[in-house]
């Protein structure tokens, strides 16, 4: 039999030109079982230690009522957690950040993703319009680091990009300090939309929004939706900016685009009678569940 | 790549999987005979092997344990099940891939017949370059197992590859 090392080599070179997923995503995905799964421990220990717990107490002589519950019959005193215990946040993934279809829900069909990136890496050298101005400079709004950032990049074509970014950070206080930056930021870009010389016709509009209850499991849960435009002087074409800024717990999901046009053509809110829903806000629930799964 | 007694960090982790994805995706491809399944496999491996670290750290060949769990994976019957339901577009790709040559198909068709034990002791020391007790160890048989499985794969591959050899030379002439 000839050198039998031969072909199985020949096999395995099959594999020399297969994609490699990016390894951050890899951890996160592992960080997030991690997370399940410990989560799932405690709260299995947690039934199991309220049950011996209930048991006990009941078996005890009749106790006053400001009296905790005594552990008789064991030799550690320890009482159990009044609270479960408290897990780090899931971290976000890539499947938390909206899709083409829902940033483009009418059509989109001619839409396509020119990346995914991890950190601020798809904002690198680029001054988004009414982004916040710490995220074009290169860190980040806030005061706290996010502790992931995953943004998709999309369009018809790489000239008019548009963004689907999520953020996640360590506590659910540190990411509504940075919803409320990002969306002041969004709301009064006038001098980004001046400093790209729109220096005529600045207007902002920032419509809330509530998520209905259910849509989402974390808290608070809260969205905005920013339309602002400017154009140059003379100019009978405006640059019209839509950003919505979604938050469900310690997890932020921000969608931009910018273009220009001589009008919006939509209405942030649905029922209007001479306008159809703008996109972003047609698309909010299912944005907030993308970023909550 | 060394690893030491406190858990894996994401450093370390980086490494071994920059190092050995593609590697393992042929290893396994060669004992399970589907390379998207292989990739998925490996992939799947690599995830379970972050949320499970201090399993690596401990391990003595933290990419054998990845190769492991990967293996484990891809005979999994409930995979099989999975998969067996995926419309057979599932795998879309620009171009078509290129026809494999003729001794790929051989060695492929030949392998596919042999017991899936013998087929992973033949992988694991042709390709993989583990020794025999190395061999014992990551498939928790003992080694006079693992030689006989060896012995009898060579023979049933060498007169498997022969017949096939024999077949393309007839019809050749």
């Amino acid at each position: 039999m000839p050198d039998s090392r031969d072909p199985f080599t020949d096999l395995a070179k099959e594999a020399d030109t297969v994609d490699i997923p990016p390894v951050a995503e890899i951890r996160r995905k592992g960080d997030r079982r991690r997370t399940i799964r410990r989560a799932l421990t405690a709260v299995a220990a947690l039934a199991i230690v309220a049950a011996l717990g209930f048991g006990v107490f009941v078996a005890a002589p009749m106790l006053e009522r400001n009296r905790s519950p005594q552990w008789a019959g064991t030799t550690d005193p320890t009482p159990p957690p009044s609270s479960p215990a408290v897990t780090a946040p899931t971290p976000p993934t890539m499947d938390n950040v909206a899709t083409m279809q829902m940033v483009f829900p009418e059509d989109s069909s001619m839409i396509q993703v020119f990346g995914e990136y991890e950190g601020d890496a798809a904002l690198a050298g680029r001054s988004l319009l009414c982004a916040p101005d710490v995220w074009n400079s290169g860190s980040d709004p806030g005061g706290e680091a996010a502790t992931t950032v995953l943004t998709r990049v999309m369009g018809m074509t790489p000239e008019v990009p548009s963004y689907a970014m999520v953020r996640g950070y360590a506590s659910t206080e540190a990411a509504s300090a940075a919803y409320d930056r990002i969306v002041a930021e969004a709301s009064d870009c006038r001098a980004q939309l001046k400093a790209a010389g729109m220096s005529e016709l600045f207007r902002s509009e920032a419509t809330p929004f509530d998520i209905p209850a259910g849509t989402v499991t974390r808290t608070p849960a809260r969205a905005e939706y920013v339309v602002a435009v400017g154009s140059a002087p003379g100019s009978e074409m405006g640059t019209w900016v839509d950003v919505l800024v979604v938050q469900s717990g310690e997890r932020i999901a921000w969608v931009h685009q910018a273009y220009e046009g001589q009008d919006h053509n939509c209405s942030p809110t649905a029922g209007s009678q001479v306008e159809v829903q703008c996109a972003l806000p047609k698309s909010l629930i299912d944005i907030a569940r993308q970023l909550d799964r | 790549m060394p690893i030491g007694v406190d858990e894996v960090d994401a450093t370390q982790f980086d490494a071994l999987y920059t190092a050995s994805f593609r590697r393992l995706v042929g290893q396994i491809r060669a004992m399970c005979g589907d390379l998207d399944e292989a990739r998925d496999c490996v992939q799947e491996a690599f995830i379970r092997a972050w949320d499970h670290r201090e399993q690596l750290s401990v391990a003595d060949s933290p990419e054998a344990w990845v190769r492991r769990t990967a293996y484990r994976l891809a005979v999994s019957r409930w995979r099989r099940a999975r998969r067996s339901l995926r419309p057979p577009d599932r795998a879309l790709q620009a171009e078509p891939p290129p026809e494999p040559n003729p001794d790929r198909v051989a060695i492929d068709r030949a392998l596919a017949q042999l017991p899936a034990a013998q087929r992973r002791a033949l992988v694991l020391f042709h390709l993989c370059d583990l020794g025999v007790n190395e061999i014992a160890a990551e498939v928790g048989a003992p080694v006079g197992t693992v030689k006989s499985q060896l012995a009898r794969g060579r023979q049933a591959l060498a007169r498997l590859l022969n017949q096939d050899l024999e077949v393309r030379h007839a019809r050749l002439s």
